[in-house]
C-alpha cells in the first residue's frame, strides 16, 4: 500500500510542471525542477545503470554521477532534442566509461560457455521478466555485456561500439556473437529445469 | 544462416523491448547525495565575476605602474638618446610595425653629448593613461614626427644616417659591410640597433597593452551592468516562486478522529472515598468517542506548516463504581449463634453510575514539522492547543476546557489537489470534567487516530 501511494506521489509531483517548465528550472538550479526530473526519470536511469554496471554497488555510483552531470549539463541540451533520449545517452556514455575505467578488474570469459547452442525458444523468453532477463544478461562477462547492451537495447553498429570502448569492429562482432550464444545457452538451460 | 539471421533479429528484438522497459529502484539516499554533490560545486555566480574582475583590475594597475616605469631613463641609456626612431627620421607616416618590418635606420654617432632628443623621445613615451582612448600608432608618429622635424636640423647636422636592411641586421657579414661601408663602429651601431628595436617592440606591446586595458575598463564596467541585471532578476524569480509556492500551500482540510478516552488512570478523585471497585468503566457499549475537525493548513517554509480550525469532541463516558467514604462509621455485628463476639467493620459501600457524553466545541491552532524533508509519504511531527466550551452545560461541570494534542502525521497526497492523512494523536485535558465541588473529579485523556482529507487551494498546478 505505502509503494503505491509513493508511487502515486511521484507520479503526482511531476504533474504539477511541463516538461519545458522542469528543463527551465533546473537550468536555473530550481531544487523542486529538479526534484520533479529526478522523480520522472530516475527509475529508466537506474535501469540503464543496472544493465551495465558488474554490481549494485556500482550502478549506484554510476547512478548518482550521472545525475550530478545531468544537472550540471542540462545547459547544453538543444531545444529539438529530446529530454528522455538525451539523458538515456548520457546515462550510457557513462555507464561505458566506468567500465573502461574499472576493466582491469573485470574477470575474464571462460571458453566452455561458447559452445553451439540451438535456437532459443522464443516463449522461454517472453515469459520471464524483465528482472529475471536482467539477471541472466548480468551473467554475461562484463566485455560481452557491455557490447550486447550497446548493440541490441541501445542501437549502436559496431563501428560505433568499437569507437566507444576501444576495441576492433571485428572483436565488437564476436563478442556480440558469443553474447547471443551464452544467452541462449543459459535460457535453454531454463527451460530445461522448468520443464523439470 | 538465413534461419540464424532471423532467429537473431527476433531474440535481438524481444530483449530489446523488455530492457528498453526495464526500470530499477535508486538507493533510498540518492537523492540526498546527489543534492549534497550538487551544492559542494555551486559557487555564487557573483563571486567568480567578482574574482575576474578583482584580477583584471590587478592587470591594469600592473600595467599602469609598469607604464610609468618604463618612461623613466637610466644614465646607461643617455649616450643613446640622439637616436631617434624609425618614425623620427622616417618622414613617411608609416606606421612603426611597418617601419620596423622593411629598414633599420642607425644613425652615426658623432657626439656623444647629451641633447635634448632625450626629451623628446620621453614625451613619446610618456602617454596619458587617463585618456579613454588609445592613441593610434598613426598619431604618435606623427606627434613625434613634428616635434622632432623641428629638432632635426639641429640634429642634422650632427647625425648621419646609414639604412640598412632588417634581414641584412640578423647576417654578421652583411651588417659588418654595411657598416663598413658607413664608416661605423660596428659594435657601437648592434648595440644601437637592439636598443632602438628594443624600445620599438616595447612601444608596439605598450600600445596593444593599452589597447587591451581601455576593453577591459569596458568590459568591466559592462560586467557590473550584467551582474546588477542578474542579481534583479535572481531576486524577482526567487520572490515570485516563494509567492507561488506559499499561495499554492493554502489548504482547508476535515478530519474525523474516533477516540477513545481513559480516566480512571489519572483520577482526581475526592480525597475523602475509597474506590474499591471499577466496573465496565472502559465498556463504551454502542456509542464511541470522537472529534471532528474543520481547519486550515498553510505551509510556512520547507519544513513547518501551521494549522488551525474549528473542532467538536465528543467524550462518551460510562463510569461504574463502588466506592465507600473514609469518614463512614464502622457498624459492628453480633453473631449471636456463636458463644463470643465477632466484630467485622464493614464500610457502607454505595455504587455511582454514570452515563453521560460531554460534547465540546472550540478552536485549535498548531504547527507540525516535517521529519524527512523529501521522503514520500510526508511524515510530520505536531502539536495543538484546543480550546472548547462545554454545550451541555451542567453546573456540576467545568464549562470551559483546554487541552494539548501531540500527533504524528503522515499525508499520502492523492491528486495535485486532494491529500489524506492518517495521524495518530494523543490529547490530555488539562482540567476535569467535574466542578472541584462535584463528587469526583476526572481529567480524561484520550488517544485516537485521526483520519483527514485535504484540498488546495490556489497556486500553480
Amino acid at each position: 500500500m505505502l509503494s503505491f501511494f509513493s508511487n502515486k506521489i511521484l507520479t503526482n509531483a511531476t504533474q504539477y510542471m511541463t516538461e519545458a517548465d522542469i528543463i527551465e528550472g533546473c537550468k536555473k538550479g530550481n531544487r523542486k525542477a529538479q526534484e520533479a526530473l529526478y522523480a520522472q526519470h530516475s527509475a529508466k536511469v537506474m535501469g540503464i545503470c543496472l544493465r551495465y554496471a558488474k554490481r549494485r554497488e556500482e550502478a549506484e555510483d554510476v547512478f548518482q554521477e550521472a545525475f550530478v552531470k545531468i544537472f550540471k549539463n542540462l545547459h547544453k541540451l538543444k531545444t529539438n532534442q529530446a529530454l528522455s533520449s538525451w539523458i538515456r545517452r548520457l546515462t550510457v556514455n557513462l555507464a561505458i566509461d566506468n567500465y573502461r575505467k574499472n576493466k582491469k578488474h573485470y574477470g575474464h570469459l571462460t571458453t566452455e560457455f561458447c559452445q553451439e547452442s540451438g535456437d532459443t525458444d522464443m516463449t522461454i523468453l517472453q515469459s520471464i521478466s524483465n528482472k529475471e532477463l536482467l539477471e541472466i544478461i548480468n551473467k554475461l562477462p562484463q566485455g560481452y555485456r557491455m557490447v550486447f547492451n550497446l548493440y541490441v537495447i541501445e542501437g549502436y553498429n559496431h563501428r560505433e561500439i568499437a569507437e566507444k570502448m576501444g576495441i576492433s569492429e571485428g572483436t565488437s562482432k564476436s563478442q556480440l556473437s558469443r553474447a547471443r550464444k551464452m544467452l541462449q545457452q543459459i535460457l535453454k538451460g531454463l527451460k530445461i529445469s522448468l520443464i523439470n | 544462416m538465413e534461419k540464424n539471421y532471423k532467429h537473431d533479429d527476433k531474440f535481438d528484438a524481444i530483449i530489446h523491448q523488455k530492457m528498453t522497459a526495464l526500470e530499477g529502484v535508486p538507493a533510498f539516499d540518492a537523492w540526498d547525495n546527489i543534492t549534497a554533490e550538487l551544492d559542494k560545486g555551486k559557487t555564487p555566480t557573483q563571486r567568480i565575476w567578482w574574482g575576474t574582475g578583482s584580477v583584471l583590475l590587478l592587470l591594469l594597475v600592473g600595467s599602469v605602474v609598469f607604464w610609468k616605469k618604463e618612461t623613466t631613463f637610466d644614465d646607461g641609456e643617455q649616450n643613446l638618446t640622439h637616436i631617434s626612431t624609425n618614425e623620427t627620421i622616417n618622414q613617411s607616416t608609416n606606421i612603426l610595425l611597418q617601419n620596423k618590418k622593411n629598414n633599420v635606420e642607425i644613425p652615426i654617432k658623432e657626439n656623444t653629448s647629451q641633447n635634448d632628443n632625450s626629451a623628446s623621445i620621453k614625451e613619446s613615451l610618456n602617454l596619458d593613461l587617463n585618456d579613454n582612448f588609445v592613441k593610434t600608432t598613426n598619431q604618435l608618429s606623427n606627434t613625434n614626427s613634428e616635434k622632432n622635424a623641428k629638432k632635426t636640423p639641429n640634429n642634422a647636422k650632427k647625425t648621419s644616417l646609414i639604412t640598412i636592411k632588417k634581414e641584412n641586421a640578423n647576417n654578421p657579414i652583411k651588417k659588418t659591410n654595411a657598416l663598413l661601408d658607413g664608416k661605423n663602429d660596428l659594435k657601437e651601431a648592434n648595440k644601437v640597433e637592439n636598443i632602438a628595436i628594443a624600445k620599438l617592440e616595447k612601444k608596439e606591446e605598450k600600445l596593444v597593452v593599452i589597447k587591451k586595458i581601455n576593453f577591459l575598463k569596458i568590459g568591466l564596467i559592462e560586467l557590473e551592468n550584467d551582474l546588477q541585471l542578474l542579481d534583479y532578476q535572481s531576486f524577482v524569480t526567487k520572490s515570485k516562486a516563494k509567492e507561488i509556492e506559499i499561495k499554492k500551500a493554502t489548504r482547508l482540510t476535515f478530519a474525523f478522529t474516533p477516540l477513545r478516552s481513559y480516566k480512571q488512570l489519572i483520577p482526581n478523585l475526592n480525597d475523602s472515598m475509597i474506590v474499591s471497585a471499577f466496573e465496565d468503566t472502559e465498556t463504551l457499549q454502542t456509542k464511541t468517542s470522537f472529534a471532528l475537525t474543520l481547519g486550515m493548513e498553510r505551509e510556512l517554509n520547507q519544513r513547518w506548516e501551521a494549522e488551525w480550525g474549528l473542532n467538536y469532541t465528543r467524550i462518551e463516558q460510562n463510569m461504574n463504581f463502588i466506592y465507600s467514604k473514609k469518614s463512614a462509621p464502622i457498624t459492628v455485628l453480633f453473631d449471636t449463634n456463636q458463644n463470643g463476639f465477632s466484630t467485622l467493620p464493614v464500610r457502607k459501600q454505595e455504587k455511582f453510575a454514570q452515563q453521560y457524553a460531554f460534547n465540546y466545541l472550540g478552536i485549535y491552532g498548531g504547527a507540525s514539522y516535517r521529519i524527512f524533508r523529501y521522503a514520500q509519504p510526508e511524515q510530520r511531527v505536531g502539536a495543538r492547543f484546543t480550546l472548547a466550551t462545554l454545550v451541555n452545560r451542567d453546573k456540576s461541570l467545568n464549562s470551559l476546557q483546554e487541552s494539548f494534542t501531540a500527533f504524528y502525521k503522515v499525508n499520502y497526497q492523492l491528486s495535485p489537489y486532494w491529500r489524506f492523512s492518517i495521524s495518530p494523536e494523543f490529547n490530555y485535558y488539562f482540567r476535569s470534567a467535574y466542578k472541584k465541588d462535584a463528587l469526583l473529579g476526572a481529567k480524561p485523556y484520550t488517544v485516537g487516530l485521526q483520519l483527514g482529507l485535504v484540498r488546495r487551494f490556489g497556486g500553480k498546478k
